[in-house]
């Protein structure tokens, strides 16, 4: 299980296999120590993984008494549960806004930093290749061409981009990988409401 | 004809890196309403006050000049320094003060609407704000119980003539929801004909009434690198500014219906945030944090799992005070350098 600090102090979550189902997704399940005793008192159904990473739990739910305190121990991060961190590039031509009429469009590469969502969040059955959940500001772009800057910097890796093979494959060299580091990320859900008004002839 | 409505529900989800953070210590208070100029262009290089365009200089003196509106406070007691390092883990208290109004003042002739706009012998607490010195005042016969905090107040005698002349009204903007007194807004003028007169110099029957807390808070990293020791570096640590009554009010729903769906929130402690400060860590895992308020705090290490070895230098300085404080010409260049440098870097993520 991996920790999750809540203002009550830190909770321990996993992924619910037995809730599983073909019509529901994964589910955490997050259990804590209020007291401090070594032992979880307490559960919460903390619900799907957001944008289906299994690390993101979004709330804890409703905390219910466990029948037996159930006795656990800390392990260090490292033994603990972990998601692939990818970085997927992609590749786009296009005008420039501003660029003149006959200058021919541009290519650029985008490499994005993100999470191996190994969960399926629509409930449908595993994915073979699970999408990568991009996190926004992890990211960077170059313009291909003769005597432009050819770096890009995600997350302290840098990649040089060499250009395009065959089917737009980017070739790319790797200077440095992503050091270990500690980042923070928000979770948001937007709310929209749409009104449609239907006409019922009177 | 018969209209109906139907409602559709989207959900969009994001993530997002949490905390890009600001490189002020304080709440900024107006930092939008500066921009670096584009005329005269900002020198290369590590920015100092007197390096920026005196048109720029100009516009940050005359907001700096200006107070925010906001209750005048006295802190009853400087906090003692640490003398030697302690461990601290997410959510541990920091630091407390206690907090009260900084004078009163009681109505004597009250407006018509009384009950409205306050009886006569109704306790005035002390406000600021750019035009000058305020009288607030709202109904607090429910706190800390109350769903929602009632209307406050606020009426400025320009003249000195012993007669208020303005009253303000504000009814939600920027309220502290746990604070009795203390507030961010005057709201809107009620252009109120009434001659209301007041007296100074009046006193709480129960001087605890009106005394809160301000409270420093260890919330955790937001981002840094880990060596192989198991330290943080170069990034940044966050801590959260806290005031308020400090009591637990009555429960909040924790079961919903059919149609309300309740999400159980953090517990009451009776503290609303008013700000973060933020600790920048150097290469060597050790930062330093002084804000405008008077608190200064040291942080010796902080470890992955966001265990940290602080001490705290100093908190809010004793004496009247303004817990809103405008920013500092350096937290002004600060934020200004950090600008000028995104905008160079625009093409790369942050390190």
């Amino acid at each position: 299980m991996f920790g999750v600090y809540s203002l009550t102090g830190w909770v321990y979550c996993a992924v619910a296999e037995t809730t599983a189902s073909w019509w529901a997704g994964d589910e955490f399940v997050c259990y804590e120590d209020i007291d401090g005793d070594g032992r979880f008192e307490s559960a919460m159904l903390s619900g799907a993984p957001f944008l289906g990473v299994p690390l993101f739990v979004f709330e804890l739910g409703e905390r219910r008494a466990l029948a037996e305190p159930a006795p656990y121990t800390v392990i260090s991060g490292a033994e603990g549960p972990s998601v692939e961190f990818a970085l997927v590039a992609t590749v786009q031509t296009r005008r420039l806004p501003g660029m003149l009429a006959e200058a021919p469009p541009v290519t650029m590469v985008t490499v994005k930093g993100g999470f191996r969502a190994s969960a399926d969040p629509g409930g449908v059955g595993r994915a073979a290749d699970p999408p990568t959940t991009p996190i926004a500001g992890w990211a960077d772009t170059v313009v291909l061409g003769p005597e432009r800057p050819n770096r890009i910097h995600v997350l302290g890796a840098e990649l040089e981009i060499l250009g395009l093979g065959e089917d737009n494959a980017v070739r790319y060299r790797v200077i440095s990988s992503a050091p270990a580091q500690v980042e923070r990320i928000a979770m948001s859900v937007t709310r929209s409401t749409t009104y449609t008004p239907i006409f019922i002839p009177g | 004809m018969i209209h109906i409505s139907m409602i559709l529900a989207g959900v969009f989800m994001t993530a997002a890196p949490g905390q890009e953070a600001p490189v002020v210590a304080v709440e900024p208070a107006a930092p939008a309403a500066v921009e670096p100029v584009d005329g005269p262009s900002l020198p290369d290089g590590p920015l100092t006050w007197d390096k920026l365009p005196e048109p720029l200089r100009a516009s940050i003196d005359s907001l700096i000049g200006k107070p925010i509106p906001q209750a005048v406070v006295v802190v009853d007691a400087p906090v003692t320094a640490d003398v030697q390092a302690r461990r601290i883990d997410h959510g541990m208290i920091v630091s407390e003060q206690t907090v009260r109004p900084a004078a009163f003042a009681a109505i004597a002739t009250p407006a018509r609407n009384a009950r409205k706009y306050g009886p006569a012998g109704a306790l005035l607490w002390r406000g600021v704000s750019e035009a000058g010195e305020w009288w607030c005042w709202r109904n607090d016969d429910n706190f800390p119980n109350w769903r929602w905090p009632s209307d406050i107040y606020c009426y400025r005698d320009a003249d000195s003539d012993g007669a208020f002349d303005k009253v303000m009204e504000n009814s939600g903007e920027g309220f502290i929801f746990y604070s009795r007194y203390q507030f961010r807004n005057l709201g809107h003028d009620e252009r109120l004909r009434d001659i209301v007169t007041y007296q100074t110099d009046a006193r709480p029957v129960d001087p605890d009434r009106f005394v809160e807390k301000i409270v420093v808070r260890y919330d955790g990293p937001a981002s840094g690198r880990i060596q192989a020791d198991g330290r943080l570096t170069d990034g940044e640590l966050i801590f959260d500014l806290l005031t308020g009554a400090g009591v637990a009010t009555s429960p909040a729903p924790t079961r919903g219906n059919a149609l309300v769906r309740v999400i159980p929130g953090p517990p009451d402690d009776g503290l609303t945030e008013i700000g973060k400060l933020i600790v920048k860590l150097d290469k060597d895992g050790r930062g330093s944090l002084s804000d405008p308020r008077g608190i200064v705090l040291e942080v010796d290490r902080v470890n992955a799992d966001g265990s940290a070895d602080i001490r705290v230098v100093s908190g809010v300085t004793q004496g009247e005070t303004l817990l809103f404080p405008r920013p500092t010409r350096e937290t002004f260049v600060a934020m200004i350098q950090e600008m000028r440098d995104r905008r160079t870097n625009s093409g790369g993520s942050p390190p």
